[in-house]
């Protein structure tokens, strides 16, 4: 079901990424092929959200080569390739309304002017993540940090990118979201997925592994 | 048309003696107020004085090159005064800073001397100097404001911003919810005045006309006419600002500049 072929979506070469003139990742050479399910690991601090947000150019390396499709992902039109390699955040925002809102709050972006949101969608995707028995009306101020969490999975879904980029998704979830959410996102889809866990179930769920130690990041496994 | 009665020497020292009370009421409440109090005093005191004579000056030269060079040094302390009162320094704030208050500034003054006030010359000192600096003082704090606002509204909120980017969306749209706010905080300070003017309060600048020999009827027009140019150039800068401060905020991907992004 992992299926991985081998076109090469992203090719990162000798990348440094320094922060206030501090060198915070390093690595040599990581490829990600279309299909894959990749997991980051590492301790906190080690560079693994900085790591992540190559892939969406929310951080630009200093030194080295980041590609998308053979080409370098700052010469994309930046919004597009972000709305095509999306990424969620551990503690993502998803604004102060209610689900609804916080499912389809991106319409008025230019990028996704074309995209025609149904309602069956929406009740198709609360069932998927299980948020259907709160209602698309409950308020974001009410919900727990996993509720939240698949609420900005079930938005990134919705947007249907070609690349999901997942930071810490399953941090704030018990076991059975954690099973819930390794059948939707790893097992059943045939997107490319880079996370980052520390959960043992998500882990050995994905297909690669990088690790990163003391801002070095290197394939370990996979 | 009459002139305001002038106040000689003598009596104005006569008027400097109601200080006695409150120096009084300081001493007896042992509220240590009285070097701030004869610091600020004296700095008043002098700074209007050299302000009156260099006016005078102005007006008595009423050249168009002394005008504007004038104006030019008024903008020059309100982009620094902005700096101070927003607390936001960003690189080329001064800059930024003048061009958002300079061009609309100017724009409403010429416009407003030309084809509403109609001084003879247009550039009548008399008129140029204290209609320029009603517009630029206002300016001014609107932009301490939406900048203050703007500023530490995308600083404090840096999660949400980059979830709009994360989610594709443009620099534009990213920073739309931040701008609405500030822009709002801006102009809602003039807007409150104008609602409640008159009824509160007799306004400055109408005051100051009526002392100075106008008719009320005349006093009140010219105070109307400044209310709405005070407000379409604060609209004006406010708006300017912004787009030229998210220059100096972002770079070209969108991100948070390195120097401003501490966190």
């Amino acid at each position: 079901m992992n299926g991985k072929n081998d076109m090469k979506l992203f090719e990162l070469t000798d990348i440094t990424v320094n922060r206030h003139d501090r060198e915070i990742l390093r690595l040599d050479s990581i490829t990600v092929c279309k299909g894959e399910k990749v997991v980051i690991t590492g301790h906190s601090g080690s560079g693994k959200s900085t790591l992540i947000k190559i892939f969406n150019s929310l951080v630009v390396p200093d030194r080295g080569s980041a590609k998308y499709m053979g080409r370098r992902i700052q010469d994309y039109n930046l919004a597009h390739h972000r709305s095509r390699v999306i990424l969620v955040d551990q503690e993502p925002f998803i604004g102060e309304d209610d689900i609804r809102s916080a499912l389809t709050g991106f319409a008025f972006f230019s990028v996704h002017r074309n995209k025609i949101i149904r309602e069956e969608s929406i009740e198709k995707i609360m069932r998927k993540l299980k948020l259907e028995k709160l209602g698309s009306e409950k308020r974001i101020d009410t919900l727990s940090g996993g509720e939240k969490q698949r609420v900005a999975i079930g938005r990134a879904l919705l947007l249907d990118p070609d690349v999901l980029l997942l930071d810490e998704p399953t941090s704030a979830l018990d076991d059975n979201n954690v099973r819930l959410l390794i059948d939707i996102i790893l097992k059943n889809n045939e997107k490319t997925i880079i996370s980052i866990s520390h959960n043992r179930e998500w882990i050995s769920a994905c297909t690669r592994e990088i690790a990163v130690s003391d801002g070095y990041a290197r394939v370990t496994g996979g | 048309m009459q002139g305001a009665i002038d106040i000689s020497i003598v009596s104005m020292i006569i008027g400097f003696l109601v200080l006695i009370i409150p120096i009084a009421l300081a001493i007896s409440l042992r509220i240590n107020i009285l070097s701030e109090l004869a610091v600020s005093v004296s700095r008043m005191t002098i700074q209007l004085s050299l302000v009156g004579i260099l006016l005078q000056f102005l007006f008595d030269i009423n050249s168009l090159w002394f005008t504007s060079l004038w104006f030019l040094i008024m903008i020059f302390a309100a982009s620094l005064n902005i700096i101070k009162r927003s607390g936001v320094r960003l690189k080329n704030s001064v800059i930024i800073n003048y061009t958002a208050l300079l061009i609309p500034v100017s724009v409403m003054l010429t416009y407003m001397l030309i084809f509403v006030v109609k001084p003879e010359p247009f550039f009548d000192a008399r008129h140029f100097i204290p209609l320029a600096g009603m517009l630029l003082g206002n300016s001014m704090n609107a932009t301490s404001l939406v900048l203050e606002r703007f500023y530490n509204g995308i600083m404090k909120n840096k999660k949400e911003y980059y979830s709009y980017i994360s989610l594709g969306a443009t620099l534009k749209e990213a920073i739309h919810p931040f701008l609405l706010k500030a822009y709002r905080a801006a102009l809602m300070p003039t807007i409150a005045t104008m609602s409640t003017m008159g009824l509160v309060a007799l306004p400055g600048m109408m005051t100051g006309q009526i002392l100075g020999g106008s008719s009320p009827i005349t006093s009140i027009k010219y105070q109307i006419i400044i209310m709405i140019f005070i407000f379409s150039s604060t609209s004006l800068s406010s708006m300017l600002l912004i787009n030229l401060a998210r220059l100096a905020m972002f770079d070209r991907y969108c991100l948070i500049r390195d120097d401003l992004d501490k966190g």
